[in-house]
């Protein structure tokens, strides 16, 4: 049974010699001759005394509280099933449920490891209460230097560190103070954070941090800031993010250098590097057979970087932005500088051209997804699908679209209509006809007559029709975000729609699902039962986020 | 088949697949080359072992034949912690009252059965999520055994805990 800690006995034994001795003073003072009379300091002796007796009695019926029956070794797993941040507040309110909860969070060390440096009360309490454990520390723009202060002299115990903080702030409060070692520093981000950031805040290059000693470093970023030469010494790094190095730059050998030093990458995302030299002789190649993700912006090595590096199978390669004319010739390069891969496809499973290209082009494997997406962001200019199929469809054609089953065609709209004759000529036919095994067709914000026309084309050798894609089973119209007017009711081409169900339902090869996700509908009811004489099941989805949509990653519910 | 005999003498006869889903099972067995596990009595002998290793068993029946969680895969683990997500079966199966899912995560913790563990800590988490300290006492039957001192401090700590 549990003891009071002062006196050992237990708390029915502590009750009754409480009470024994209650009595004896009373009794004392009355045999004494005198008043009874209780005197201060006795009454607050005895008071303290039960206080202390009273909450040692509420111990103690905690521990008769099913949840108080779990060892501390258990309870101390429910935080850690929260997500960081949320799990912080957490902790310090279940900490404050009753000494037993305290007791046991605040004596686990890894509870309170991952913390940042707003408030000084706060962070000397996760640093006393982390212990010797090693820490994560996180700095925004919004925090204190007195905070940060305290948290140096535990520099030894950083595993990662985040600064997302002003340029001011990183060269003249922190860079200062972060040259001693970081033996168990693993993750490192440095973000420039100011919005009005100039190529002119970057004077001097960022220099080494902790003196370089991070010997366990395999995470690296550096945001907005212009890296001194030396931090391209590092090794074993696995991720590398070097985003906006403002005039600041380099040259490709030096970049390649480092790669060569690091052939564990996994994962390089390199944009905006200023004044890049490319340098590097032709024969100065660099494998690194464990990336998985390559990501290449605006610098301007980048299609230079490419011919010097081998890349293993299944690497995520994106190019931002598309540059037409560079990223065909590299990526057939990178065929050439992956002489075991037979074909460009299974060498790299997708490649993207994204944000601020006129086209996008995602390759999931040669029996995956292939997402053409035309923005008509650009420069308000609309590419036309002929065009399009010729940047994408055909100059990718050598790499065997044949196997793909999915294709996602968003904001894929012909609206220079003379540039092509019929619908053979147009680009959406000759997408289509290069993807033979077909099942599912979807176009968001783009269903016009033209996509439909061109699944069912007049056969030019005889009277009947061409069937494009025969194994075309599903396809799904999302006129949820559309504000074009045939993805509107009467705008819609249902004719189109249902004039393509018919002919392959009488060819034998019947669409068996037609879905349509979109706020208003797009053809009336009495339509709806035409279309259902030759479509197995028409679904119309609600136009709201719980009904299924597809992003890059598929379909998502 | 493996025998497996409860603290109250009561006996169970399993597959060993459905055994070896306990960690502490398996390793007693492959230690001893036996087909008999004894595991000894829980918190101090006032713990009714049977009741909550019939639910166990039931747990260890169902997800028999699936993969064991190593314990040499930090990022697993990791990723692992970071959900409070938990499984349709497994929400139906650990919706118990209070008294018996506190004695299944213990016999859980016992017999080393991680999954099942980490679907009873997730299940509380789920239940104090955003309680306040009164809440979380008032829903566990917990009284405030705080000192004045300590009183003091949690008011200071709430000073700076509601900062993100």
């Amino acid at each position: 049974m549990k003891q009071h800690p002062g006196s050992g006995l237990t708390v029915p034994q502590l009750i009754h010699a409480l009470k024994l001795k209650l009595r004896r003073t009373i009794e004392h003072e009355t045999t004494s001759g005198a008043v009874p009379l209780i005197r201060l300091e006795n009454v607050l002796e005895l008071e303290a005394m039960v206080h202390s007796v009273l909450l040692d009695v509420r111990s103690w019926v905690n521990t008769f509280s099913p949840v108080n029956r779990l060892p501390p070794e258990v309870l101390s797993l429910i935080p850690t099933f929260l997500h960081h941040k949320r799990s912080r507040r957490s902790l310090i309110k279940w900490s404050q449920v009753c000494r037993y909860w305290r007791n046991t969070f605040t004596s686990n060390p890894a509870l309170w490891t991952h913390f940042g440096c707003k408030d000084l009360a706060r962070t000397d309490a996760f640093i006393q209460r982390s212990k010797l454990s090693p820490i994560h520390v996180r700095l925004s723009p919004e925090f204190s230097l007195q905070s940060f202060s305290a948290l140096i002299p535990h520099i030894d115990r950083l595993e990662s560190l985040k600064m997302e903080i002003k340029a001011s702030e990183l060269e003249k409060k922190l860079i200062p103070n972060l040259h001693r070692p970081a033996p168990l520093l693993e993750h490192l981000v440095v973000a420039v954070e100011d919005t009005t950031y100039t190529d002119d805040d970057l004077k001097a290059p960022f220099p080494l941090l902790f003196k370089g000693e991070f010997p366990r470093l395999t995470r690296l970023s550096l945001e907005y800031v212009s890296p001194h030469p030396t931090w391209f010494q590092i090794s074993n790094l696995t991720t590398f993010y070097l985003v906006h190095t403002g005039s600041h730059g380099g040259s490709s050998s030096q970049l390649l250098d480092f790669f060569g030093r690091n052939p564990g990458l996994e994962e390089v995302f390199i944009t905006y590097h200023g004044r890049f030299v490319d340098n590097s002789p032709s024969n100065h190649i660099v494998t690194l057979p464990r990336l998985r993700k390559l990501r290449l912006g605006d610098c301007p090595t980048k299609p230079g970087m490419l011919h010097h590096l081998v890349l293993p199978a299944g690497v995520e390669v994106a190019l931002k932005p598309y540059i037409p004319g560079t990223v065909i010739g590299v990526a057939t390069d990178l065929v050439l500088r992956a002489p075991n891969q037979p074909n460009f496809l299974t060498g790299i499973n997708r490649i993207s051209f994204v944000e601020g290209s006129q086209a996008s082009v995602h390759f999931a494997g040669p029996y995956g997804t292939l997402l053409i997406r035309a923005s008509c962001a650009v420069d308000g200019y609309e590419y036309d699908p002929h065009d399009l199929a010729t940047r994408c469809i055909y100059t990718f054609k050598p790499l065997d679209v044949s196997g793909v089953t999915e294709l996602l065609m968003e904001n894929y709209s012909p609206t220079r209509r003379n540039s092509f004759e019929s619908v053979q000529d147009s680009g959406i036919h000759h997408c289509l006809r290069s993807l033979p095994k077909l099942r599912t067709l979807i176009l968001v914000s783009c269903a016009n007559a033209t996509h439909f026309q061109a699944l069912q084309t007049p056969d030019p050798n005889g009277d009947g029709f061409s069937i494009v894609c025969p194994d075309l089973k599903h396809l799904f119209i999302d006129a949820s975000n559309s504000r074009r007017p045939e993805m509107s009711f009467p705008h819609f081409p249902f004719l189109d729609l249902l004039s393509l169900a018919e002919t392959r339902a009488s060819v034998g090869i019947p669409l068996d699902r037609i879905t349509v996700k979109s706020a208003h509908p797009l053809f009336e009811d009495s339509d709806l039962a035409s279309l259902l004489q030759f479509v197995g099941t028409v679904e119309s989805l609600s136009d709201d986020r719980s009904s299924p949509s597809w992003d890059s990653r598929g379909w998502v519910s | 088949m493996v025998l497996l005999v409860t603290s109250d003498n009561k006996n169970f006869v399993v597959d060993r697949e459905v055994a070896d889903r306990s960690v502490f099972v398996k390793n007693t067995l492959e230690a001893r080359g036996l087909s008999i596990a004894t595991p000894p009595m829980l918190n101090g002998g006032c713990f009714e072992l049977t009741s909550p290793f019939l639910q166990v068993l039931e747990y260890c029946q169902h997800h028999r034949g699936e993969p064991l969680p190593t314990t040499d895969d930090a990022n697993a683990d990791e990723n692992r912690k970071r959900t409070t997500d938990i499984g349709e079966w497994d929400r139906k199966f650990i919706t118990v009252d209070h008294e018996m899912l506190f004695e299944i995560i213990l016999a859980a913790n016992y017999l080393d059965i991680k999954p099942l563990l980490d679907v009873g800590c997730k299940t509380i988490g789920n239940m104090v999520k955003g309680k306040s300290p009164e809440e979380v006492r008032k829903l566990f039957d917990i009284v405030n055994d705080f000192t004045p001192e300590e009183e003091a401090q949690i008011k200071k700590e709430n000073e700076w805990a509601e900062d993100p």
